[in-house]
């Protein structure tokens, strides 16, 4: 007796993954890969040195010879921002990745185990977010001293919580889900139902933070930049571009703009794809 | 179609046996569940019948300890002579899907969104059995075909999403009893489910279970769905088994004033003559149940006698049990019955 499967009409093929998105990820994706490859091709494609400085030419505006015009040291800033993109996109992935698998591992151990761990991870939680985030990473980088480093350091320490917190929430609601209890009927250990059942279900909407996080890091890097923690000068970064060119802002207002708008196009690439991605959570969870 | 007999941790002749089984939650005085005592033969069909909150689904959870949070299970409960609740929890793990295994009610919630069904299946096989991703892939397919999802090989790869509530509930068995499990616990394995796929789901339980030789604890609401397929029914009621015994001889001759009840309020029992009879009150809070029937206060031959002291377990025919006092003016209660046979799905 099978008319249960008669009455059911056959359903469409499974498309892709992506399918229901919209063009915007695309978008989102190619803007995000272009500027990856730029940075990777720096030193092929920029017209000149990064660092050279050419001091009878500073502050010259946009010409055919520096597209971008020269800052206060002569340096082109095309090839300033171009370089910079690669240490603006390893602040952004560097300064996602390592806090959110941080956060992720904790949350999922405090969300499905729930009772003391959670209890304690709570108080964690309680006692970070109470500091400011970058007076806490400022202090910790004061503490560590200046450099990269100790800066992703600095943002690993503090930042975990926040995707811990998300997972952590997540796995508390799903955890009482049939499906657990029913990969517990099965036999299935803890790990594995924390990792392959009930990780999948939870970590998306820490990655949809981690977009935001992506452009916040690269603030934070520039904001220490500025007070002269983070990257080092003459490395190009662009929160220090601006930084450096800051005192300049009404006569060559074109050594703060790129830089700015370099930061504000991929900010705007990244939330693309976060928006696009959390779009597709809903209509996943919805159906 | 599908090999029962090669699986090495199958032993046909296991008998659960379930002794004095209490559940109770931390911080709270009364057991939720107490004083259950019932067995299940090899190959046997047991059915639970009771109320929403009589404490069926727990006595379930306890057998495979996975009761919720704060819930402790007390006494016994053996399965092929292995006392599973002094098991350590790496055994009892071990045990679970592979020897006992479980369905839930609800089959939109019980099968993972993120997984495809076919990987959901072949990874019970894979990690009871130790066989191999192609191997235990192959018997995912075919325990998806045996449940009666048609083009199994290409369904494997859909997600449960893409899939009815009836087709859902039956991957959802194909997982629980893929590692061939001698005993299924089917909580309310229908109760979510329209008529018609309840009617098949019941039947495609019956048939693997006569297959795989296996003992199926069969846990319902409705004593429409258990009458057709247990062998033997227990009725519970406020956390107590009050009626235990074979299922012709339950529904004919009922011998516990709430199993009657349960019966008339059935639209068969009264099939067109009157009213429905509704049991009058509302189901114990069991924490503060009376210390002697928990039905007493609403049963209409209640006297004294039945709220004092404990009631004992009365064995009215053999294998026929009733926790009742007051068996002896059981007729008084009758009239509505006739039709209850009918019920028989």
């Amino acid at each position: 007796m099978s008319t249960a499967a008669a009455v059911v009409p056959a359903r469409p093929v499974r498309r892709g993954w992506l399918a229901p998105a919209g063009p915007s990820l695309w978008v989102g994706m190619i803007g995000i890969l272009t500027i990856a490859v730029l940075a990777a091709l720096a030193p092929l494609i920029a017209p000149y040195d990064p660092t050279a400085l050419a001091l009878g030419k500073g502050l010259t505006p946009p010409s055919a010879a520096h597209w971008f015009g020269t800052d206060q040291l002569g340096r082109d800033i095309l090839t300033r921002v171009l370089y910079a993109a690669r240490i603006d996109l390893q602040i952004g992935t560097i300064g996602v990745l390592i806090p959110l698998v941080m956060g992720a591992v904790i949350g999922l151990f405090a969300g499905y185990y729930a009772g003391w761990p959670d209890a304690l991870l709570g108080r964690v939680i309680d006692v970070v977010t109470a500091f400011p985030f970058l007076v806490l990473v400022l202090a910790i980088v004061a503490m560590l001293g200046p450099g990269l480093r100790n800066f992703y350091i600095a943002i690993s320490l503090v930042s975990w919580v926040a995707y811990a917190r998300i997972v952590r929430g997540e796995a508390l609601s799903v955890r009482g889900r049939g499906y657990i209890l029913a990969a517990r009927s099965l036999g299935f250990g803890d790990l594995r139902i924390m990792f392959r059942h009930l990780l999948p279900n939870v970590i998306v909407p820490a990655l949809v933070f981690g977009m935001s996080d992506f452009v916040l890091d690269i603030l934070a890097g520039a904001s220490l930049g500025f007070f002269g923690l983070g990257v080092q000068p003459p490395t190009p970064e662009w929160g220090v571009m601006i930084a450096e060119g800051r005192n300049f802002i009404i006569t060559a207002p074109w050594v703060v703009i790129f830089p700015g708008v370099a930061i504000i196009v991929t900010s705007f690439f990244v939330s693309l794809i976060g928006d696009n991605v959390s779009d597709l959570v809903r209509r996943v969870r919805a159906a | 179609m599908f090999p029962i007999s090669c699986a090495g941790s199958v032993r046909p002749n296991a008998t659960l046996r379930v002794e004095q089984l209490t559940v109770v939650f931390r911080g709270a005085g009364r057991p939720v569940v107490r004083g259950v005592s019932f067995e299940i033969a090899p190959g046997e069909t047991f059915g639970l019948v009771g109320e929403s909150g009589s404490g069926k689904s727990l006595t379930c959870r306890a057998i495979l300890r996975l009761l919720p949070r704060g819930a402790k299970a007390g006494g016994r409960v053996t399965y092929g002579g292995r006392a599973l609740l002094e098991l350590t929890n790496a055994e009892m793990q071990a045990l679970r899907g592979s020897t006992i295994a479980m369905i839930f009610q609800d089959p939109m919630t019980a099968l993972n969104p993120v997984l495809r069904v076919g990987d959901a299946i072949a990874q019970v096989i894979a990690s009871h059995e130790g066989v191999g991703a192609r191997a235990s892939r192959k018997r995912a397919i075919d325990m998806m075909a045996r449940v009666g999802i048609r083009d199994a090989p290409r369904r494997a790869a859909s997600y449960p999403h893409e899939f009815s509530g009836g087709m859902r509930q039956r991957i959802h068995i194909a997982m629980a009893l893929a590692a061939r499990p001698t005993l299924l616990l089917a909580d309310e394995p229908t109760t979510a489910l329209d008529v018609i796929v309840q009617a098949e789901i019941l039947r495609l339980l019956d048939d693997l279970r006569r297959e795989h030789g296996m003992s199926l604890l069969l846990v319902s609401h409705d004593f429409r769905v258990v009458a057709g397929l247990c062998d033997r029914l227990g009725v519970m009621y406020g956390g107590e088994l009050v009626e235990m015994g074979p299922a012709r001889t339950v529904l004919h001759h009922p011998q516990h004033p709430y199993t009657i009840g349960l019966m008339n309020s059935l639209p068969e029992a009264v099939a067109g003559r009157g009213r429905l009879q509704a049991i009058p009150g509302s189901p114990p809070d069991p924490e503060h149940a009376p210390p002697g029937c928990v039905f007493a206060p609403r049963c209409a031959l209640a006297v004294s006698a039945c709220t004092e002291a404990p009631v004992p377990v009365v064995e009215t025919s053999p294998g026929h049990s009733s926790r009742c006092l007051r068996i002896d003016r059981l007729g008084e209660l009758r009239p509505a019955l006739v039709g209850a046979d009918r019920s028989g799905a």
